[in-house]
C-alpha cells in the first residue's frame, strides 16, 4: 500500500512521505510509551497503536492541506479525501468516547483500523499501479478488524482505556485469539505504513538513477518502519521491557532523522520559491539582453540553463544572440506559452513543473522584450549572412568570367597569333610580300584585341590580388592611376581574401574619382585591416559600402580622410 | 629549351616557332609537376614557362622557375604571362636577378622578339616586356623627376629598363654606341642612380628607381 498519488512528477512524493513519516513517528512514540509503562505480558497495545496511527494520519493530512502553496506539496486533498479524514476522525473519537453509545463505539472500534488503508486508497486512487496493493491492504485490515471485534474480550485487555466499558460485543471471546489477532492487525498496519513510507519516499526523491544516494534514504525509511513493527512484536512475545525500550528509542531517533531528510526537498522548494519571487521582482526592471538567462541560471543553480525564444516567422527557437538553438538539444525543457502560442523555452538540467508557475507574468514580460531583441538579432544575423553570400557569389561569378577570358579566350587568341607568325615566316621565306603585310596587319589587330581583353578581365576580377597579394595589387593600381598615389603597406599579407578584396576595391574606387594625389596606407594589425586614404573625395559607392558592411567592417569619411576598418576573422 | 604551358595551342605554337628558328626544344610540358626531372634530363639553356598554370592558376610558373634555378643556377628563365601588373615581373627579378625575363604572351608571336629574348636570357641578361616598362614610366608621381629628361633620354631610360645593353639600345635607336653611352650617363645622373656599369645590376637599379619613386 502506498499513500501517494503516483501520477505525474515528483511533487506528490513529499506530501505522502510527510504523511507516512508523521504517522510512523507518532505510532512509535505511543507504542513505545505504552510498552515501557504498562504491563505487556497480558495483551498487546493494539487498539492504542491503531488509534495513534489514525490520529497521526489525520493530523499529517490536515497539515498538508493547510501548508502554503508552492512549498513542495503539489498534492492537495480534494473533497473525497476530506470526507474520508472526517470519518476517520469520527471513528477515533467514537472509540475513545468512554460513556458514548455502545453502537457508535462498536462501529468506531471496527472502522478505526479500516480507515487507515481506506484513507490511503482515497489518496492514491489515481495511481494505477498502487491500487492493487491498497485493495489488498484494505481487505486484510478489514478482515482482521472484524475478527478482532468478534474474538476480543475487553476485560482481559490491560490497556483498555479506549473500549473497556464496551459490553456484550465479543461473541467468540478468546484471550489467545485476541492476542493473535491484535498481533496480526498491528503487524499489518505497521507493514502497510512501512510500504507506504518506501513508496512515498521513492517518489519524493525521484529515483531516476539506481545508484542515487537517495535510495539509501528510502531504505532507511523502510528499515525505520520495520523496526517499529518489530519492536512492538518483540515486546509482545518476549516481554523484555528494556530491550523493547531501546529498540523503540532507536527506531524513534532513526525515524525522526528520516523525517527531517524527507522534509529537506519541501524546505529547499520554499527557499527557491522565495528566490524566484525576487527574480520576478528583478525582472520588473528593464532587463538587458540575455540577463533573463543569467538570472534564472544563477537563481536555480543550473549553470547550463538556456533560454530560447520562439520566432513565429521562421518557426525556430533562438537564443539571446539570435542563434538557432541546436535541434539536438535533448535536455528537458519548459515551454512558456501565451494564448496557446509558444513564447520561449527554458532548457534545464532537471525538469520542474513548478518553475513555470513561479516564473510568472513578470518573467513573461521580460521574455517578451528579450524575445523581440533576439528576433531582431536573428534577422540581423540572417541579413549579414545573406549579404556575405551575395558578395561572395558575385565575386565567384566574376572570378569564373576572368578565368574563362584568361584560360580560353586569351589563350586562343595568342594561339592564333602564333599561327599567324608561322604563316608570316613561310610567306616571307617564299617572298610573298603582300601576305606578309596582311599577316602583320591582322596580327596587330589581334594584339590590340588581346590588350583590350587583358584590361577588361582585370576590371572584372583582380587576379593579381589572389596571386601576388594586396601590396602588389595596389602597386599595379598606382602604375596606371591617373593621379599620383603614395602607398604605405605594413603588416604581412595574411588578411582574409574578402577583406583584401574590399580594401583593393576601396582604393580602386578612390583612384577612379580622385581629383588629386592620394596618400594611402594599409595596416594589418590585431586581425583588423585598416585602410586610410588621405585626399579622398568622400563619396563611396553603395556596393562598396555593402561589401564592407557584409564583412562587419566600418567606414568613415571626414574632411578628405576616409578610413575603413575591415575585420579579417 | 623546355617549354611549359598548360594551353596546348600556345605550347606547340611556341615550340614550332623556336624550332623553325633552329632552337631545339627538348621537352614540352603542360604543368610544372615533371619539370625538375625534365630539366635534369634535357639540360636546357633556357626554360620558357607560363606563370599561371594548374593546380591553383595563380603563380605556379614563378615558383617552379625559382625551384629550377635553385637546382640548376645556369638555366635561363623566360616567364610568359597575360598579367600586365608589374608586381609579378618585379617578384621574378627579385628572386632571379640574372638570366631571367618576363614577357606578355602576345609578344612571343613576334618571332624576332621571341628569339632575341631567348638569347638574351641565355646570356644572363634581363628582359622586361616594353608594356610593363611603359606602365612604370607612365606612373603619376608627386614630383615627377622624369620630367627632367629629354624625350630621347626617356627612350633610353625605357630601353634600359627593358634590359637592353648599350649596343642593343644603339641598334634600336639607330644611333652610335658613343651617343648611347652619353645618354645613359646623363639619365643616370639626372635621376641620381648610381652607375653600376652595364648588365643586370644596371637594369635592376633603374627598375628599383621606377618602382620606388612615388
Amino acid at each position: 500500500m502506498s499513500l501517494m498519488v503516483a501520477g505525474e512528477g515528483s511533487g506528490v512524493g513529499p506530501t505522502a512521505a510527510f504523511l507516512a513519516s508523521g504517522a510512523a513517528v507518532f505510532a512509535i512514540l505511543v507504542v513505545g510509551s505504552q510498552v515501557v509503562q504498562g504491563p505487556v505480558t497480558e495483551a498487546p497495545a493494539g487498539g492504542l497503536l491503531l488509534s495513534a496511527t489514525v490520529l497521526a494520519l489525520v493530523l499529517a493530512t490536515a497539515t498538508a492541506t493547510f501548508l502554503p502553496r508552492g512549498s513542495g506539496f503539489a498534492w492537495r486533498p480534494d473533497g473525497a479525501v476530506c470526507a474520508g479524514l472526517l470519518i476517520t476522525l469520527a471513528c477515533t473519537v467514537a472509540v475513545g468516547w468512554e460513556h458514548g453509545p455502545d453502537l457508535l463505539r462498536s462501529v468506531g472500534s471496527v472502522m478505526a483500523p479500516i480507515t487507515v488503508p481506506f484513507l490511503a486508497a482515497l489518496v492514491e486512487r489515481r495511481a494505477r499501479d498502487t491500487q492493487r496493493w491498497s485493495a489488498a491492504a484494505t481487505l486484510v485490515v478489514t478482515t482482521l478488524s472484524l475478527t478482532r471485534y468478534a474474538v476480543r474480550d475487553p476485560f482481559r485487555d490491560p490497556g483498555c482505556w479506549t473500549d473497556c466499558s464496551l459490553r456484550g460485543v465479543a461473541p467468540l471471546a478468546s484471550r489467545d485469539a485476541t492476542i493473535a489477532v491484535e498481533l496480526a492487525l498491528g503487524v499489518a498496519t505497521l507493514a502497510t505504513a512501512a510500504l507506504a513510507l518506501g513508496w512515498a519516499t521513492l517518489l519524493a526523491v525521484g529515483t531516476s538513477s539506481r545508484r542515487s544516494p537517495r535510495r539509501w534514504l528510502v531504505l532507511a525509511v523502510a528499515i525505520g518502519a520495520s523496526t517499529a513493527a518489530s519492536s512492538w512484536a518483540v515486546a509482545s512475545v518476549l516481554a523484555d521491557r528494556e530491550l523493547v525500550a531501546r529498540l523503540v528509542a532507536a527506531a524513534l531517533v532513526q525515524q525522526c532523522l528520516t523525517g527531517a531528510l524527507v522534509a529537506v526537498p519541501p524546505l529547499l522548494a520554499l527557499r527557491r520559491r522565495h528566490e524566484l519571487r525576487s527574480l520576478a521582482a528583478a525582472l520588473g526592471d528593464q532587463p538587458l539582453l540575455g540577463t533573463l538567462e543569467a538570472t534564472l541560471s544563477r537563481m536555480l543553480g543550473d549553470r547550463d540553463l538556456k533560454v530560447a525564444y520562439w520566432l513565429p516567422q521562421s518557426g525556430d527557437y533562438v537564443d539571446a544572440d539570435g542563434e538557432r538553438v541546436d535541434e539536438m538539444e535533448t535536455r528537458p525543457s519548459i515551454t512558456l506559452q501565451r494564448d496557446g502560442q509558444p513564447l520561449a523555452r527554458i532548457y534545464v538540467d532537471r525538469l520542474d513543473r513548478e518553475l513555470e508557475d513561479v516564473v510568472g507574468s513578470a518573467a513573461r514580460l521580460a521574455i517578451d522584450s528579450e524575445r523581440l531583441q533576439a528576433e531582431v538579432s536573428a534577422q540581423l544575423a540572417d541579413l549579414v549572412a545573406a549579404r556575405r553570400r551575395i558578395v561572395a557569389a558575385a565575386d565567384d561569378a566574376r572570378r569564373a568570367v576572368e578565368r574563362v577570358i584568361h584560360d580560353e579566350v586569351q589563350s586562343e587568341l595568342v594561339g592564333a597569333l602564333l599561327e599567324l607568325a608561322q604563316l608570316r615566316s613561310r610567306a616571307a621565306a617564299s617572298g610573298r610580300e603582300s601576305t606578309v603585310a596582311e599577316a602583320d596587319t591582322i596580327a596587330a589587330e589581334v594584339r590590340d584585341l588581346v590588350a583590350a581583353l587583358r584590361e577588361f578581365s582585370r576590371g572584372v576580377y583582380p587576379a593579381v590580388l589572389d596571386a601576388a597579394g594586396l601590396p602588389a595589387a595596389l602597386e599595379a593600381l598606382a602604375d596606371e592611376a591617373p593621379v599620383a598615389l603614395r602607398l604605405h603597406c605594413t603588416g604581412n599579407d595574411s588578411a582574409s581574401v574578402e577583406s583584401r578584396r574590399a580594401a583593393y576595391l576601396l582604393v580602386r574606387d578612390a583612384v577612379a574619382q580622385a581629383p588629386n594625389r592620394l596618400d594611402i596606407s594599409v595596416d594589418l594589425a590585431d586581425g583588423v585591416l585598416e585602410v586610410t586614404i588621405i585626399g579622398h573625395p568622400g563619396a563611396v559607392a553603395v556596393d562598396l559600402r555593402d561589401r564592407i558592411g557584409a564583412l562587419g567592417g566600418t567606414i568613415s569619411a571626414e574632411g578628405g580622410w576616409l578610413r575603413a576598418v575591415l575585420p579579417c576573422g | 629549351m623546355i617549354v611549359v604551358d598548360d594551353a596546348a595551342l600556345i605550347r606547340e605554337g611556341v615550340a614550332r616557332l623556336l624550332e623553325d628558328a633552329g632552337i631545339e626544344v627538348t621537352h614540352r610540358l603542360g604543368d610544372a609537376a615533371a619539370l625538375q626531372a625534365a630539366v635534369a634530363a634535357g639540360q636546357p639553356d633556357v626554360l620558357m614557362i607560363d606563370i599561371r598554370m594548374p593546380p591553383s592558376f595563380t603563380d605556379e610558373g614563378l615558383r617552379a622557375a625559382a625551384a629550377v634555378r635553385a637546382a640548376h643556377p645556369e638555366v635561363g628563365v623566360l616567364v610568359l604571362s597575360q598579367h600586365v601588373e608589374t608586381g609579378y615581373a618585379m617578384r621574378l627579378l627579385e628572386e632571379l636577378p640574372r638570366g631571367s625575363g618576363y614577357l606578355l604572351k602576345d609578344r612571343i608571336s613576334d618571332v624576332a622578339v621571341l628569339i632575341d629574348a631567348v638569347h638574351r636570357v641565355d646570356r644572363g641578361e634581363l628582359v622586361v616586356d616594353p608594356i610593363l616598362v611603359a606602365r612604370m614610366l607612365g606612373r603619376k608621381r608627386h614630383e615627377d623627376s622624369l620630367d627632367r629628361l629629354s624625350e630621347r633620354e626617356r627612350e633610353v631610360l625605357a630601353l634600359l629598363a627593358e634590359g637592353l645593353n648599350n649596343e642593343a639600345i644603339a641598334r634600336r635607336l639607330f644611333i652610335s654606341d658613343r651617343t648611347v653611352e652619353s645618354h645613359v650617363a646623363k639619365v643616370l645622373q639626372k635621376l641620381d642612380i648610381a652607375d653600376r656599369g652595364e648588365g643586370h645590376r644596371r637594369v635592376l637599379a633603374v627598375l628599383a628607381y621606377l618602382r620606388l619613386t612615388q
